[in-house]
């Protein structure tokens, strides 16, 4: 430790005019540096050797990340790109660096529980526009802080958080306390939703709280809230009088319910109200967006998962409703950054990132990728349109009525009304025949398009797998309709030659941006590493075929995190097939008939039970 | 005639005036010209230090304007520096008007201005262009305005940080001392 050696400079002043005259500091020899990571709560390790910046440590991925560094003379500080390895801070205290510099040591020291000074290499983090630094103060609170979350969330959630998680919900309580809403923008994956409920969670005592998203959403909320909150009460309000709201309340709302029927929330004081896929509010003039802002709301936090620095109105819009003291004149916000932007300013894009950085987080998978493991899977519940429920009840009501037979018989009509019932959930097109309009007719059709959509914004091509080839048919042209991409299909009908140029065609750079599969088809074999984000579109009952099947994209040559999405319909048989996951997950062998065998081995009674909606609220 | 396209920012306003200065009592007649040739990309600025260097364009001649701006007051560049230290680092219409009522105004003063061309009137079209192009490029980037009057190379006091800045969020650049980057300051 060099340190100690260092003759005590801090009063004497050279302006940089002075060249020359100041002495080489002994500690910039050649040392390993510590510099605190805020957003992501992790720490930046990097070298300093022979006056300039060295190679990253050899301690894991190099990723590039702007610093702020002393010019060679030392005799100024400027922002430089500087090549680091992210290590979360558990790891800082283990990790092998030669010659540590005091960055290290003093970091390593705060999470030992010491608080020593910090030099300016452990926390230069710059601002946007680069005039600025992070202060000490500032990175020693939030590592504090984000640290007695971390041990609160322990407690309060079933779940363990990842560090950039636990910012997350640190983050999210500085801001509300500071400026009274925030912008939680994490690329999708990343836990916004377990975040969001860690936040909303540690305010429960303190009054009831809203939260509002996409119809197809609500369940997949309750869900979540009663998986890693079972403190919290969810309750989900479709319209009429409002369940009773007290501390611990959590009230789930999808946003038609808000636009008919907002009035009905007004007469209460919600500690948090949460705007999930907060685009939906992008129009301020819409009837749905001034429902919301007439909320009384304690604090306000929306959630969004596409580039919010690609929707500029859209942006203004979330910033708008969650801290409208900030950015209250639209005109003035479309001169100062729009139109530069759209200009191509990067000038004016930095100072935009400077203006929101306040009350707007957004993390990228990539910026936390040592964080992550190299597969997130996200399990997403939808929930049935009214023509999805009413559907799935008369076809259930009629093969009760028809009864179900014994032996092969049986079998073969317990494989039916499975398939059927399944297809109800993919889309109730697929057993009327009415397949005009495919948008807001299924819960699932409608999420799996949400996230195609974001995954577009973001270029990241994704796989599509389905065990139904009139699912997969569907599909296609729902993303023609939408999006206009042109998504190819391989199933088992193709020959040999038209599959090898599907496969061929995708993994190219400027191949198609979305491709569905049949699980049986596509499920093996292939390599399909362009894309790192597969969707489940329906549940198949042995694991392993689904995990097979994600592996397309998880094999060598994959350099990203891979996001796994599965769509299980809420309150139907596809959440019997689901839980049945978690029995089998160890015992792969278990083949897909012989789940169907053991449903046809129940009697009656226990059978349509396990088909049978179960309802809600 | 005010042409709102050029110093809508505070920072960037400074310039418009060296165009547009209030004591002319009636508009210069070059000034519609002069905005089109800096709005039509006739003008490339370089910069070195405090000097302004362009190179004009005008039919088939070019000019190169040399504009030479005095370095900013230390006590603006303190001032500037103190304020830029906080909650959010943003060079705002509202910083500069905080900055110019505690007597400090950031305007850049101008040591010499040269004209390569031959034309004998005081200020040349060159001249007006290039007032034109810095304020568009301030108002696009404030960060300039300060970067040709030195402030990014004078150090506002760095290693004395004051004492409100305490459980701020950011502190200005220049107000750090370079001395304490690997070891804190006692
Ligand atoms: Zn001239």
């Amino acid at each position: 430790m060099t340190a100690s050696t260092l003759p005590k400079t801090g009063q004497q002043l050279i302006p940089a005019d002075a060249k020359g005259t100041r002495q080489k500091l002994p500690e910039a020899r050649s040392a390993g540096q510590a510099t605190y990571l805020p957003d992501r709560h992790m720490f930046a390790l990097w070298t300093w050797s022979g006056g300039a910046v060295g190679a990253a440590p050899p301690v894991g991925d190099v990723e590039t990340v702007p610093l702020v560094v002393p010019t060679p003379d030392l005799g100024r500080l400027r922002v430089a790109d500087v090549d680091c390895v992210l290590v979360e801070p558990d790891r800082l205290v283990a990790v092998p660096l030669d010659s540590p510099g005091r960055s290290v040591d003093a970091w390593r020291s705060w999470i030992a529980g010491g608080e020593p000074a910090l030099p300016i290499a452990a926390h230069a983090v710059p601002d946007a526009t680069g005039v600025a630094v992070t202060t000490a103060e500032h990175a020693s609170g939030v590592f504090r802080r984000t640290t007695s979350v971390g041990a609160e969330m322990r407690t309060a959630l079933t779940a363990e958080l990842r560090p950039y998680q636990v910012r997350g919900v640190s983050w999210l309580r500085e801001t509300i306390e500071t400026h009274g809403g925030a912008v939680l923008a994490d690329e999708m994956g990343l836990g916004k939703t377990l975040q969001t409920i860690g936040c909303v969670a540690g305010r429960a005592e303190k009054g009831p709280q809203l939260l509002v998203c996409p119809t197809s959403l609500v369940g997949n909320w309750a869900h979540e809230i009663a998986r890693f909150a079972p403190g919290l009460r969810a309750a989900i309000w479709r319209g009429g009088p409002l369940p009773e709201v007290g501390n611990g309340t959590v009230v789930l709302t999808g946003y038609p319910t808000l636009r008919m029927h907002g009035p009905a929330l007004a007469g209460i004081r919600w500690r948090t109200a949460v705007f999930d896929e907060a685009q939906a509010l992008k129009n301020p003039r819409t009837q749905v967006s001034k429902a919301a802002r007439t909320i009384a709301a304690g604090a306000r936090i929306a959630l969004t998962g596409t580039p919010v620095e690609n929707h500029l109105d859209e942006l203004w819009a979330l910033l708008n409703l969650v801290a409208p003291h900030l950015f209250g004149n639209r005109a003035q916000f479309r001169r100062r950054f729009v139109r530069p932007i759209s200009d191509g300013s990067p000038a004016a894009s930095a100072r935009l990132r400077g203006a929101i950085e306040p009350i707007v987080l957004m993390r990228k998978k990539s910026q936390v990728a040592g964080s992550l493991p190299p597969k997130i899977h996200a399990d997403l519940r939808c929930d049935l349109t009214e023509e999805q429920e009413r559907l799935y009840d008369r076809l259930l009501e009629q093969v009760i009525d028809d009864g179900f037979g014994s032996g092969t018989e049986r079998q073969t009509k317990v494989l039916a009304v499975l398939t059927s019932l399944k297809q109800v959930c993919n889309h109730p097109g697929l057993i009327t025949d009415d397949l005009g309009e495919l948008s807001g007719r299924s819960g699932k059709l409608d999420l799996c398009t949400d996230i195609v959509a974001s995954n577009l914004e973001n270029d990241a091509p994704t796989l599509v797998f389905t065990q139904y080839r009139q699912t997969g048919e569907l599909l296609v042209r729902h993303f023609a309709e939408r999006f206009g991409v042109n998504a190819p299909f391989f199933h088992g009908g193709l020959n040999q030659e038209r599959r090898a140029d599907i496969v061929r065609r995708f993994q190219s750079d400027d191949g198609p941006k979305v491709l569905v599969l049949s699980l049986k088809a596509g499920g093996t074999g292939l390599t399909l590493t362009r894309a790192a984000d597969v969707i489940h579109f329906d549940r198949w009952w042995n694991p392993a075929v689904e995990a097979q099947a994600s592996d397309r994209v998880h094999r060598i040559g994959q350099t990203r995190t891979v996001t796994v999405t599965t769509l299980t319909t809420g309150t139907t048989v596809e959440e019997h097939i689901a839980a049945m996951h978690d029995h089998k997950s160890a015992l792969s062998d278990i083949t897909d008939t012989s789940s169907v065998a053991e449903l046809t081995r129940l009697d009656d009674d226990r059978l349509i039970e396990v088909l049978r909606r179960k309802r809600v609220d | 005639m005010a042409d709102h396209d050029y110093g809508y920012t505070t920072w960037g306003k400074d310039w418009v005036r060296f165009a547009e200065s209030l004591r002319q009592t009636r508009p210069d007649p070059q000034l519609p010209s002069a905005r089109r040739m800096a709005r039509d990309g006739k003008v490339q600025i370089t910069f070195d230090d405090r000097t302004v260097r362009a190179v004009v364009q005008r039919g088939r001649g070019t000019s190169v304007v040399t504009i030479e701006v005095a370095p900013m007051s230390a006590e603006a560049t303190a001032e500037i520096s103190r304020r830029l230290s906080g909650i959010q680092p943003l060079l705002t219409d509202d910083l500069y008007r905080a900055v110019a009522d505690a007597g400090h105004p950031p305007a850049p003063v101008l040591d010499s201005v040269d004209c390569s061309c031959p034309a004998g009137t005081p200020r040349c079209v060159h001249e007006l262009a290039v007032y034109y192009d810095m304020a568009r490029r301030i108002d696009d980037d404030p960060r300039i305005a300060l970067d040709v009057q030195g402030f990014f190379h004078a150090s506002a006091g760095g290693g004395q940080a004051p004492a409100e800045a305490t459980a701020q969020r950011w502190i200005a650049l220049n107000s750090l001392d370079p001395a304490a980057y690997f070891t804190a300051a006692e």
